[in-house]
């Protein structure tokens, strides 16, 4: 607005008036143009009433006069701006209005938005000690496995990280992995002859290294690294083994010199522990590099290979071969210690470890609780099933049973109770027990005597029943999540607290303030969409009840009647409930898991029967309900696929024992495979068949 | 309106007693033509026989106020010597209002002057 002096129209009249008119317009407070039509009319209407005042001394009496006439210019620019407003055409009293409602809820969402951030959880229930309750005795006593198995895990002696021992091992794990490796058996004899001939010219090289030299070479050669040296033996270098291998039979094969510069190499340290980098360095150092070191170095390796694979197992129903043996028998005798006391830890009749928090989360959520017992226990595990194929190897068959019998036992102790995670472990260690115990069965003939006390011993390790999974240990973590998500009080019992998502989709238990910055309004959003707490947790456990009553049932029984976790969880509004949706336990899986390990373990216990019935009477039953008449078995062995007896049938001299498998459809027993055509268990394009144990093949 | 005057004789009248009056008589006296504020406030004196006066600080926010009942209608005109002034004139609905009010008027009048007798009369 221009300056009320500016006006033309004001320059005759008196500066008090002036200055009245400018308050009266200045308290108005309203648009600009209206303000100049008030400001016009007041203006004519002061000249209008001192016209008639000629001298300058009159108009300044006069005017003081009106101007206390008009009375006070606040209060008058408040009236007249009211009158004003009431004159605006209704669709810019709607804009008007609109706008302030608008800001209002700004305002009110503002401040809502800064309550609501800042609320905070407050950690009222030790939902851990609810944990540890669920596993623990009712009276702890030297019964108790798990001191056992923790000495174990703290004697326990890995092997290198992909080195040799590691590689070998997993060639009976993934026979899958038996394809890709080159044999010397595999190469034509022209080829064969070849190499011979090559290792025969160049042997003198590795004959001149000095003994402490080749023995470091060869110590090299158990984590798969070879060392090379490159620009004329000043720089450390290194390769793998297998690379290092390919690299110097191509080379023969093309009758060329192998060089520095035909082998790919990376950094020279293995960055393995023991892994012998100071020795190799120290060559360079004092000048002691080995004479032709490339030749001596290839003789070295073609020689450890050609010994390595030369009688690999072309099946997983093989025997241990020489070159297993060798390599792997160092290191199960190295952990004899640790699997004794694993054995020892079997034995007990229980297994409660009280968990703990993990010291590193301030916050303290059952989420991060420490669990480093599962990946030991299941190394633990792995040696078990070596220790029982060496002493086989040995010729100690009842130590071998002994050692099945271990893993089985040991599985038991985690089954039935606490959290979903050890309960799974459990299933996966009983599993290895009774998978080796059969392949054991398959592989060596039993005498009666071992058959019954290992029939005895298996039907023993679940006396009061096979433990199947519970899953209740789950409500406690959605529990825990919650009072760790949820302020406590307020509307609706709580609401989401925004700054906690990192926590639960997985980051670091304290995640930095600016990492939280980047997707706190979509935190916040999803915050205040979200369920109250109260709402949460009712629905939460309305859930919860259905699932457990689904976990209770045969994987039959849910396909007859298509039940389906998932679908009871797709019924909740996922955007109101995605704490739900993103926190609920793979129940039907985890349920079926248990249904496949009580199955696997029946059908052991009956195959055992079986085979102690066949010694005894020179033939198999014509069906199962002999071994039940005859007292072998107690129950018969139930397929949680059709919910009927497994399926049964004679052959030659022979018998077949299998599930219809996760497909429900008997195929006539044949074994479902993996995407490389390898028989597994439990797959839905085939039967899970017992017996005779399924043969894994290398095609190569 | 702030006060009443008999010729010579000032007096105050109630407020609330003078609050319904204010908009008849501007929409009375309009009804006779259009006026600017200026002048309307001389023709209100002028015409009441000095009685009524309406204040300086009514005129404005009272004229406002009956323009967005749509009872009177503004506009701006420029003199023959180029000043502008704002114009009010009643509007058809102002007309109708007036009637009304007179009416009612009329009949207070009625009713106050069987109360009073004849008190009510000009002395």
């Amino acid at each position: 607005m221009a300056d009320i002096r500016e006006n033309k129209d004001l320059r005759n009249l008196p500066a008090c008036v002036c200055e009245f008119i400018r308050l009266v317009i200045k308290k108005m407070r309203y648009r600009k143009r209206v303000r100049q039509d008030v400001q016009d009319e007041l203006t004519a209407h002061f000249e209008d009433e001192l016209k008639d005042w000629p001298s300058d001394q009159q108009k300044e009496q006069k005017a003081r006069k009106l101007i206390a006439e008009f009375g006070d210019p606040k209060l008058l620019g408040v009236l007249l701006r009211r009158a004003k407003k009431r004159c605006r055409p209704l669709w810019r009293t709607i804009v008007a209005r609109t706008f302030q409602t608008v800001g209002v809820l700004v305002l009110c969402l503002i401040v809502y938005t800064i309550w609501f951030m800042s609320g905070k959880p407050t950690i009222s229930v030790d939902y851990l000690a609810q944990l540890n309750q669920m596993r623990r005795p009712p009276l702890l006593d030297e019964d108790n496995a798990w001191p056992h198995y923790e000495r174990a895990i703290n004697l326990y002696i890995e092997p290198v990280r992909d080195g040799v021992v590691e590689e070998f091992i997993s060639f009976r794990d993934e026979p899958g992995l038996l394809e890709g490796k080159l044999r010397f058996r595999d190469l034509s004899e022209d080829e064969q002859a070849q190499i011979l001939q090559w290792i025969q010219q160049n042997k003198k090289y590795w004959d001149n290294v000095p003994a402490e030299q080749q023995n470091v070479i060869l110590k090299c050669f158990e984590y798969n690294w070879v060392p090379i040296f490159k620009k004329r033996h000043l720089l450390y270098r290194g390769t793998s083994f297998s690379s290092m291998t390919n690299c110097i039979i191509e080379t023969i094969k093309e009758r060329k010199e192998v060089t520095e510069d035909s082998i790919y190499t990376a950094a020279g340290h293995a960055e393995k522990a023991g892994f012998p980098d100071a020795e190799v360095i120290d060559w360079i150092k004092q000048d002691k590099v080995p004479r032709n070191y490339l030749e001596a170095l290839s003789v070295a390796v073609l020689d450890e290979w050609i010994k390595r694979y030369k009688d690999l197992p072309k099946s997983t129903l093989e025997g241990l071969s020489d070159s297993e043996y060798e390599y792997i028998s160092p290191w199960v005798k190295q952990n004899e210690p640790a699997w004794q006391e694993f054995v020892k830890g079997s034995l007990k009749s229980y297994c409660y470890r009280e968990v703990q928090y993990n010291p590193k989360d301030k916050d303290r959520w059952l989420l991060n609780i420490l669990a480093p017992h599962i990946s030991d226990l299941r190394n633990l595990a792995r040696l078990g099933i070596w220790h029982s194929r060496i002493n086989l190897k040995d010729g100690k068959t009842r130590q071998a049973l002994g050692d099945c019998l271990a893993l089985a036992r040991a599985g038991s102790h985690w089954q039935g109770k606490g959290s979903l995670i050890d309960q799974l472990i459990g299933l996966s260690i009983g599993a290895f027990g009774h998978e080796e115990m059969l392949h054991l069965a398959q592989v060596q003939n039993l005498s009666a005597t071992d058959l019954k006390e290992l029939h005895q011993q298996v039907v023993q390790i679940y006396p009061q029943g096979y433990r199947l999974i519970n899953i209740e240990s789950e409500r406690l973590w959605f529990l825990d999540i919650v009072q760790h998500v949820f302020t406590d009080g307020g509307p609706g019992g709580g609401h989401l607290v925004p700054s906690r998502w990192p926590q639960l989709t997985g980051e670091t238990p304290s995640a930095s303030e600016s990492e939280l910055g980047i997707f706190m309004p979509l935190s916040a959003a999803a915050s205040m969409i979200h369920a109250r707490r109260d709402d949460t947790v009712a629905r939460f456990n309305e859930l919860f009840d259905k699932f457990t009553e689904i976990a209770k049932m045969t994987p039959y029984q849910r396909h007859v009647r298509n039940l389906r976790s998932d679908d009871f969880v797709s019924q909740v509004p996922k955007y109101r409930y995605f704490l739900i949706d993103i926190c609920t336990p793979a129940v039907d899986r985890a349920s079926e898991f248990g249904y496949c390990g009580k199955a696997s373990h029946e059908a052991t216990v009956t195959i055992l029967a079986l085979k102690r019935w066949r010694l005894e009477k020179n033939a198999y039953p014509p069906t199962l309900d002999e071994l039940l008449a005859a007292g072998y078995l107690k129950e018969l062995p139930i397929d949680p696929y059709s919910d009927k007896p497994l399926i049964y049938r004679r052959t030659d001299d022979d018998f077949v024992l299998y599930s219809v498998g996760p497909n429900f459809t008997d195929d006539g027993g044949v074994s479902g495979k993996d995407s490389k055509g390898q028989p597994r268990s439990w797959r839905d394009n085939g039967d899970t068949v017992f017996w005779p144990v399924p043969e894994a093949k290398a095609n190569r | 309106m702030k006060s009443v005057g008999i010729k010579g004789i000032a007096m105050k009248f109630e407020s609330q007693l003078l609050k319904g009056i204010a908009p008849v008589v501007v929409l009375e006296i309009l009804s006779r033509g259009p006026m600017y504020g200026y002048e309307l406030s001389q023709a209100i004196e002028q015409r009441s026989g000095e009685i009524l006066t309406l204040g300086k600080g009514t005129l404005y926010p009272l004229l406002y106020n009956l323009e967005a009942k749509k009872l009177v209608r503004g506009r701006w005109e420029e003199a023959a010597t180029g000043r502008k002034r704002r114009y009010y004139s009643i509007t058809g609905k102002g007309e109708v209002e007036l009637a009304k009010q007179k009416a009612q008027f009329k009949e207070l009048n009625a009713g106050l002057k069987f109360v009073f007798g004849g008190a009510l009369s000009p002395a």
